[in-house]
């Protein structure tokens, strides 16, 4: 049986399993957040773009609790989130897949705008502009030239994504207490056997980890130099 | 006979661009000028690039802009043109790709591009990625893509600025040959005295963004006070 996998629990594969849908999910909804942001991060000139650029790099340099803590707040039962959640019958959304998802959207948001926004950047205004000469609607060139333009930075800012989705804890930990199935990723799952003593199955899980971690930003690496031949 | 009439303004820091002018919509008007002197600004404004650009553009007797009756011809239905100085082609695309990118918005207005990359002697190019193009080649594909939608008027931005010498004959040849088979009107901005010698059949010369002189070329650097332009001119058509 799954049991003896690995040496790892079936609590250890729910939460491998849930930190997989977790990280999934992050990727899709960040990506489709990210493109239009990155886009207007790179090409407004509103005075708006300094404090806004700040506001989306602040997830990398606060502490996870930090941000756990505020979103908490947010989700609660007194918070505008969750005033809201509530209002709509929907209940509250602090310790539930949809609020963990929420918290690592915000979590990784710096690491799939920064490499859109640099992509979007390094193409420059010129290609669109040429697009626009021979006849393409400003959304036809941005679907046509830039996005295809930019698909590196596409697929370093969904890697850097889910590897740092996987990675969570505090966040997590914050608005998602450890709920064995619902809430409970493989970090904290990591956590929970350090605390329980149980240093064998820790040491399992945290190998997957490790491995799986490297692993993507092995072929991510290997992914770039690929690239760098095939250009002149 | 068509004409292009534009009276255009546009002030950007230092910078200021004043022209008024009535061309007639055939041959190569050659933009001449020295760097700085709003050239490239004007081809811009032209195509519909420069968005601070305030005035009247009319082409044909279609209103591309006229900000007094609130007209604004967005670039993408302007059928323009452009070539800029670097060729600028999608490096996501290759040689084929780039010169049918702009069929795909043009609807029912197709052409047959066959013709065109004979003309522009590219048809051994057509497969080939556009990062293994040489210089000349990049040039000859982004004028190629430029014609293939059929454009009203080509604006030509120093398209040779970046070549060598012997490039830019080649190049100029090619540009000929497309003057005299598609009778296409050609806006053409150099601060090249050989290009100018060459190619030009009326000369706008610029200085300090105003139109110091429109005319025949010899007759518009005298206008505009280029003497010494004027004999090398000179010089350059009887060599």
């Amino acid at each position: 049986m799954t049991i003896t996998l690995l040496g790892l629990s079936s609590a250890d594969i729910a939460a491998i399993g849930l930190t997989l849908r977790l990280a999934a999910a992050t990727t899709v909804v960040l990506l489709l957040l990210s493109l239009p942001l990155a886009w207007w991060l790179a090409s407004s000139r509103s005075p708006l773009r300094a404090p806004v650029s700040a506001l989306v790099t602040l997830p990398l340099v606060l502490p996870p609790t930090v941000l756990g803590f505020y979103l908490l707040v947010l989700m609660g039962p007194d918070g505008p989130l969750g005033g809201f959640t509530q209002a709509m019958g929907w209940g509250l959304l602090s310790f539930t897949f949809t609020g963990l998802l929420i918290g690592s959207v915000v979590y990784s948001l710096p690491f799939a705008v920064q490499p859109l926004r640099d992509a979007f950047e390094a193409t420059g205004r010129r290609p669109l502009e040429v697009a626009q000469t021979l006849g393409a609607t400003p959304w036809q060139a941005f679907r046509s030239v830039a996005l295809p333009l930019a698909r590196p930075g596409l697929v370093t800012a969904g890697v850097l994504t889910f590897a740092h989705t996987i990675g969570e804890f505090g966040v997590v930990l914050m608005i998602g207490g450890n709920i064995p199935g619902r809430t409970q990723v493989v970090s904290t799952q990591i956590y929970g056997h350090v605390e329980g003593m149980d240093y064998a199955s820790a040491h399992t899980l945290a190998l997957v980890l490790l491995a799986f971690s490297f692993a993507i930003l092995l072929a991510l690496a290997l992914l770039g130099r690929r690239r760098m031949r095939v250009l002149p | 006979m068509s004409t292009l009439d534009l009276s255009l303004r546009l002030s950007r820091g230092g910078f200021s661009l004043a022209a008024d002018l009535e061309l007639p919509a055939s041959g190569i008007t050659v933009v001449f000028g020295t760097s700085g002197s709003g050239k490239t600004t004007l081809l811009r404004a032209i195509a519909g690039l420069e968005p601070d650009a305030r005035g009247r553009v009319v082409f044909g007797g279609q209103v591309w802009q006229d900000d007094d009756a609130g007209a604004h011809m967005p670039v993408w239905q302007r059928r323009v043109g452009y070539v800029f100085q670097e060729s600028s082609l999608f490096e996501h695309l290759d040689v084929r790709g780039n010169i049918e990118y702009g069929l795909r918005w043009q609807g029912s207005a197709q052409c047959e591009p066959g013709a065109l990359v004979d003309l522009l002697g590219i048809g051994a190019l057509l497969d080939r990625r556009v990062d293994t193009l040489s210089g000349g080649e990049r040039q000859r594909v982004a004028i190629a893509r430029a014609m293939a939608v059929q454009p009203k008027l080509l604006l030509l931005d120093e398209p040779l600025a970046a070549l060598d010498f012997a490039r830019r004959d080649e190049i100029m040849a090619w540009l000929e040959a497309l003057r005299d088979r598609t009778g296409t009107p050609m806006l053409y901005v150099t601060h090249s005295l050989e290009e100018l010698a060459r190619l030009a059949d009326r000369a706008v010369v610029m200085v300090e963004g105003r139109v110091a002189a429109c005319d025949a070329p010899d007759l518009a650097l005298r206008a505009a006070g280029m003497t010494a332009a004027v004999d090398r001119l000179a010089r350059l058509r009887s060599a």
